[in-house]
């Protein structure tokens, strides 16, 4: 019950997208892409743990 | 971005472009444009932006250190970030174990270990138990490749990295069979007729860049530690004297 007050509080005062929003002093919210280019070893967030991490919003065109 | 993570990716940055176009678009795009980091296809998730570029830097804690275009992110504020950053395997381990987890992923890894091996005589869960037998030889592992990646550093004459790592080995290793090898090397390599000028050299580098590492105030020190080191006519036949000549020109220059 004390946790689900708490996350009712949490999103009342986070911005529009809830609980999981990316900012400043925030924990970074977790990265699902269904797939992952570009590396040689298999990637997962949880791999990247402990690594700096500079995530880009990014298009080709 | 490419520049960023040659510069920074040994060092703990991770670079992660995201978008949700097809992959087999992006992937020609990658090959086309010789992309050097990661990059992820679907919604970015709650990261939420008003426009494309938008990035977030996120630290070894996993908080949000910073936000905004990716041209106003500087340097500085990558190379604060990496300071705490520690390379080594995450460990992730079930709640009986937790004391164990917190001392491995703090690179406490003697007494990460003694836990581990106390657990194991008494189980509690024969499922924590076989996590802390993975967790043994995940660690076991990366104390063989470090050392690997220790030798072929010798081969290529890189001491500076030789001397920081086995350090670093010795230490987070110590009464460990990693940690031992790492000392008796460290020991040999000092000891060797043409290596332990090579050692010589690497450990003034190695001392100047924790100065440089300082910022402005450690330069001057670091500087006149390494003229000093470029004179001496006994050690100029070095492979690391390059390597110290570099640190030299880089040290005046940001003076």
């Amino acid at each position: 019950m004390r946790l689900l007050f708490a996350l009712s509080l949490a999103t009342a005062v986070a911005s529009p997208v809830g609980l999981s929003a990316a900012s400043v002093g925030s924990p970074a919210p977790k990265l699902e892409p269904t797939e992952w280019l570009n590396s040689r070893d298999a990637v997962s967030w949880d791999k990247l743990k402990g690594r700096v991490i500079l995530v880009e919003k990014w298009a080709t065109w | 971005m490419n520049e960023l993570q040659t510069k920074f990716g040994k060092k703990g940055l991770s670079i992660v472009g995201v978008t949700n176009e097809p992959s087999s678009k992006v992937k020609s795009f990658i090959d086309q444009k010789g992309i050097n980091y990661v990059i992820a296809i679907g919604n970015a998730s709650g990261y939420s932006s008003r426009g494309i570029p938008a990035s977030w830097l996120v630290g070894s804690d996993g908080k949000v250190l910073w936000q905004g275009h990716p041209a106003g992110l500087r340097a500085e504020q990558i190379e604060e970030a990496l300071k705490s950053v520690r390379l080594g395997p995450h460990f992730e381990l079930p709640s009986d174990l937790k004391k164990a987890e917190i001392l491995l992923n703090a690179k406490k890894y003697s007494s990460g270990v003694k836990e581990l091996e106390r657990y194991i005589k008494r189980p509690k869960k024969p499922e924590s138990a076989e996590k802390a037998q993975a967790a043994l030889a995940t660690l076991r592992a990366y104390g063989k490749s470090e050392l690997e990646l220790v030798e072929k550093k010798v081969v290529e004459g890189q001491f500076h990295v030789v001397l920081t790592k086995l350090t670093d080995l010795e230490k987070s290793f110590k009464g460990l069979e990693t940690g031992k090898t790492a000392k008796a090397r460290l020991r040999e390599l000092k000891k060797d007729k043409e290596l332990k000028l090579e050692m010589e050299v690497a450990a003034t580098v190695v001392r100047a860049q924790l100065y440089l590492d300082v910022g402005a105030k450690g330069v001057p020190t670091a500087a006149r530690m390494l003229k000093k080191l470029t004179k001496q006519k006994r050690l100029a036949e070095t492979k690391m004297m390059k390597v110290a000549e570099e640190l030299l020109d880089q040290a005046l220059s940001s003076l």
